[in-house]
This record gives C-alpha cells, structure tokens and sequence, in this order.
C-alpha cells in the first residue's frame, strides 16, 4: 500500500534515532565509556539495523532507507569488529616487539640496501682520491646540493666552526627533517621497481664517499675530530639510512617478485613490515638528530673527541643489541591469529 | 541494485554492505581543498612564528638561544604539517581529511572498514611518488585503469575512496512521506485519465497489466524518490528513458493513454501495492 514505507519509518524512528546517537558518541571516542546496558543496546540496534537493510532493499525497495541503513550498520560494524588496543601500550610493543622483529625478518633488502650505499661511497671516495678537484665538482652540482647537505648534513660546516651552542635546537630540528625527508624519499622510490631506491642511495652513498675522504685526507690531526663529528649520531643515522633504504626495495620486491601472490596482494602484504619499519626509522632519526644537535658540537671541555668515540661506540653496542635481541621468540608454537573473515567482492 | 561503481562487502555476520566509489572529480576536488588549506595553515604557522620572534625581540631583545629554539619549533611544527596532516586525519578522522569532509568521500579499507593506522600510513608515504607521477599523467591513468580507482598509494595500502553521504532518519522519513504525497496525486491523475478515455479500466484491477522486473522497479523507486531535486532537462531524459522501458514490456491502450510521467506513477503504485508486505 501507498504508506506503508512511511508505517514501517515511522515505527522505527525511536530506534534509529538512538542507533544514530550512540554511533556519534561512539565515534567521538565515548565507547569506552558506555554503560553495560547501553553497550548491549548498541548490539539489539545493530542486529535490528542489518535486519532492516535487507528488508529495505528486498521488501521496502526503497533505495534511499537501504543508504541510510547500509551506513548505520556499516559504521556499527566496524566498532564492534575492530580491534584497537591503548597507544601507549601498542607504541610500547612497537618498539620492543614489531620493529626488531620487523628488521630481523627483513634483514636480506636493509644488508642489499647497505652493500649499495656502502659500495657507492667507496667508488665516490676513489673518485675523490684520483681527482679531488672533479670530487668538489660534483658536491657544487645543483641537483646533488640537497644531497650533500642532507646525508651528511654540512658537516663541512660542523667541523670548521663547530657550531654555538645556543643553536643547537634548530640545527637539531633541521638535521632531523631534513633526514626523514631523506628516508621517505628513499621507501616511496621502492613503488617504482626500486629503481626510486636505488637513485636514492647511490647518490647519498657517493656524496657521502667523496665528503668522508675529503676530511679524512686534510690531516692527520683532524681525523680524529672527523670521526668524533660524525660517529655518536652517525651510528644511528647510517643504518637508519640503510632501513629506508630496504624498506623501498621490500616494496619493490613484492612488484618483482609476487611469488605465489598477485603482485598487488605481495605489495600489500611488504607493505605491513615496510611500515613498520619505517616507524621505526623516523624514531631512530629523532634520537639521532637529537644527538647530532646536542650532544655532536659539545666542545673539549664538555666532552673530548676519544669521549664522544667512545659514547658512539656504546651506543652503536646497544643499537645492534636492540635489533638484534629485542622482542625475539625462539620457537613460536602460537598458531597464527586468525583474520577477521571479511570477504571482498565487486559487484559489475 | 549495484551500479558500476559499487562494492559490496559481506561482513561475518554476513550482511552486505555496499559503497559507492568516488569518482576522479570529487577526489581531485578533495585534493584541491586539502592543498589550499595546506597552503592556509602554512602562512597561519608561519606568521605566528614570526609574531613570536618580533615580540620576543620587541620586549627583551631576543638572545640567539631562543631564536634557535623558535626556528627548531617551526621546522618542527612545518615537517609535521606536511608529513603527517594527511597521514593524522585520515588515521583519527574515520578516513577522512577536511578537504575528503567537504566533498563527501572518505578513505576506507577494501573491506569497507575505515583504514587502519599502517593503511594510512603506507598510502601516503606513496603519496609523494603519485604527485610526481601525476606531473606525467601517468597517475590519471592509472586510476583510470585500476578497477577501483586506485593511485598507487592505495593499491599498496588495499585502501579505495568510496562516497559517504551522511543520511539521517528524518531525510529519509521526509522522502517517504514526500513519495505518498505524489503517488496519491499520480493515482488520482491516472484514475480520471484512464476513465476520461472512455473505457472505464481501472488499474488497481486486472485490466492494465504491466510487466516490470526488479531492475525497473528499482528504477522507478529511485526515480520517484529523486526527482524532485533532478534539473527539469534530466527528469525529462528520465521520465521518456523510463517510460520508454516499461511501454516496451507492456503493450495496451489503456497505458499507451498515459502521459510517461502518470505512467510512472501509476507503475509505482501498482508495484507498491501489489507486494509491500513487511
């Protein structure tokens, strides 16, 4: 009968409107706080709800109550489905669980990722040996200015002046950007077959090959000031740089090399560890660049070259132990954590 | 039911969920709104920044210290901006960035669900290689040829963009009391119409027998639900496609009588009462 949509509505009111009240609340973050009883009224609304939208389209036909009603239990889905647990605890687990084992999982593309960097460095700093005029060139080309500043961040500059103390902070905040940039840079370009990547570290690696020679050849007595400059954040930055690094090509592994996944499936699936691991790398460079702007320029007086070595040196200790040690389970007889059995399809 | 651009999901307690995939148009709009609020809290940011240094210095001549401590602040403030303001709102926002709220779409996971904190992540991460790419073309095409279209931030992540239009019971008891209205008028219209043709037939009975399948109702449904709010150029489209439709699949005097848009509403309601039952 013509008003029978309006009936059926019209006795529904009251419960929709209370569904769409407790959806709201919900959604602002109230859920935590609901009541037993308001709880099991969202769970009686959103059976009554799902109920409703197969009526709406098999029975009502009436498209526009089927909207309303597929976005209602949708949302109410979805709150009751997902699984978020406290950020302190998740962030907590992160780093003492999910980023080591992430690394240790991944270790194959963060050593390619190092070999490459490395590799590139070494041919830039025979390059510098046999030509050290064509070397500073190559510094001075425009399209390697970012680079040169980026990855070793002007430590031409460190090193000559050392800079004052009172600039410390925003040196900090400049080197730390200035590296994520780097790093992001370097996991998107693993998208494009790695090829992204693989630029990205080349030049890096060559740039940082050519500047390390350059102030490794200007002087005995200054070695130990190069090394003392570049060695307690170096330490961290370097194999943040090679993480990034892997990272990007972990992408592009699952491009190149699906395996028994489709590619897009294999990307996915990387994509899981490569954000874990590039979590990992922004918090390795925030702790770098605080080091690098605090700690790297202190004068003699604060803290002597040897004593700076030898604070690189522990701490690179503790940083290999943490990734190496961290979070690690023998043997894992836990049977995997079943996914939630969403099933997608398209509907032509 | 489903257009060609709908998915469907089925959730574990198997119901069927449908989206509707947002279109190039509404998402590069979206994009627009984002940058040139980008653009806003960028020189918000940094006026602030330099209000602050000028009266530092106005009132007690500022030290280098705290000009280095102010610069760390806005290098700070301008990286987080600019990495995170996607990656933040649409994590916290239920998928969505103001620019997304403002045109209606939202970012959801492929199984329908808003994306989750690595989806969010991973997909704008990539976002920078789509910008590039996107100088070339080559992110258009791609999003053309992907089924679902997907940048390729979002066929890494498993993420689509789907329309989120925000209903609320009164827009559709509204729309529903709004069709009876016209269904009664239409009724009325078709009554003395088909009498004044002298034949007497009346359609609630037997004689006007239409043939609709479920494709076409759902077609006249949607059609009376929308068409107070279609262009007069766009219902007319309509009303002859559709009319058009129904003709073919029944022949009769009695309907050829009617005026396409009676004849609409006179399928409406017949379809209306010959199987509403709750």
């Amino acid at each position: 009968m013509v008003g029978d949509l309006t009936k059926f509505l019209e006795e529904r009111e009251i419960s929709y409107r209370r569904l769409e009240d407790l959806l709201n609340r919900a959604e602002r973050g109230a859920l935590k706080r609901f009541s037993r009883d308001e709880l099991v009224e969202l769970g009686h609304l959103y059976r009554l709800a799902a109920a409703d939208l197969a009526r709406a389209r098999y029975v009502l036909r009436s498209p526009l109550l089927a909207e309303y009603l597929n976005e209602m239990v949708g949302r109410a889905h979805h709150l009751i489905h997902r699984r978020r647990s406290s950020p302190l605890k998740s962030f907590t687990k992160f780093i003492m669980q999910d980023f080591p084992s992430a690394f240790r999982t991944e270790i194959k593309p963060i050593l390619l990722a190092a070999t490459l960097l490395l590799g590139a460095s070494f041919v830039g700093g025979i390059a510098y040996q046999l030509d050290p005029e064509w070397g500073q060139l190559v510094l001075r080309a425009p399209e390697l200015r970012q680079y040169s500043e980026t990855v070793e961040s002007s430590h031409e500059e460190l090193l000559a002046t050392s800079i004052d103390e009172e600039q410390m902070a925003s040196m900090s905040a400049y080197i730390i950007t200035n590296n994520i940039q780097v790093c992001f840079t370097a996991v998107a370009g693993g998208i494009l077959f790695g090829l992204g990547t693989l630029y990205t570290l080349v030049v890096n690696g060559f740039v940082l090959g050519v500047i390390g020679t350059m102030f490794l050849m200007s002087g005995p007595d200054k070695v130990l000031y190069f090394w003392a400059g570049i060695l307690p954040h170096g330490v961290l930055e370097i194999p943040a740089i090679f993480i990034a690094g892997g990272t990007g090509f972990l992408l592009a592994r699952g491009l190149l090399v699906p395996g028994t996944l489709s590619r897009g499936d294999a990307v996915r699936r990387e994509g899981r560890n490569a954000m874990k691991l590039l979590g990992g790398v922004v918090l390795i460079l925030v702790l770098a660049g605080l080091i690098e702007g605090f700690i790297t320029p202190l004068d003699e007086t604060w803290m002597p070259p040897e004593g700076k070595i030898f604070f690189a040196f522990a701490l690179f200790l503790a940083f290999a132990f943490y990734l190496w040690r961290a979070g690690y389970r023998p043997v894992s007889n836990e049977a995997p954590e079943p996914e939630v059995t969403s099933t997608t399809f398209r509907l032509e | 039911m489903a257009t060609f651009d709908d998915i469907a999901v089925l959730t574990s307690e198997n119901v069927r969920l449908n989206y509707t995939l947002a279109g190039m148009g509404s998402r590069f709009a979206a994009f627009m709104a984002d940058s040139v609020i980008l653009t806003l809290l960028f020189v918000a940011v940094s006026s602030l920044f330099m209000l602050a240094g000028m009266s530092f210095a106005a009132f007690e001549g500022m030290g280098i210290e705290t000009f280095s401590i102010l610069q760390a602040l806005y290098m700070v403030t301008v990286a987080v901006l600019y990495w995170g303001y996607y990656f933040l709102f649409e994590w916290i926002n239920w998928g969505q960035t103001p620019g997304k709220q403002l045109l209606g779409i939202r970012v959801s996971a492929a199984d329908g669900a808003p994306a989750d904190m690595v989806q969010c992540a991973l997909r704008n991460v990539l976002r920078i290689i789509d910008l590039i790419l996107a100088g070339f073309g080559v992110t258009f095409f791609i999003m053309i040829f992907t089924p679902r279209y997907q940048r390729i931030g979002d066929l890494a992540a498993g993420t689509v963009v789907v329309k989120r239009r925000r209903l609320v019971i009164d827009d559709v008891l509204n729309a529903a009391r709004h069709s009876d209205r016209i269904a009664a008028q239409a009724v009325q219209a078709a009554t003395v119409t088909v009498r004044g043709s002298g034949r007497g037939v009346e359609f609630s009975e037997g004689p006007m027998k239409l043939k609709i399948d479920d494709a076409e109702r759902m077609l006249i449904q949607k059609f009376i639900e929308r068409r107070e709010s279609l262009p007069p150029n766009v219902r007319k489209t309509l009303v002859k496609d559709l009319a058009r439709r129904i003709r073919e699949k029944s022949p009769g005097e009695a309907i050829s009588s009617l005026s396409d848009e009676q004849l609409i509403d006179t399928a409406y309601k017949i379809e209306i009462n010959k199987d509403q039952r709750i």
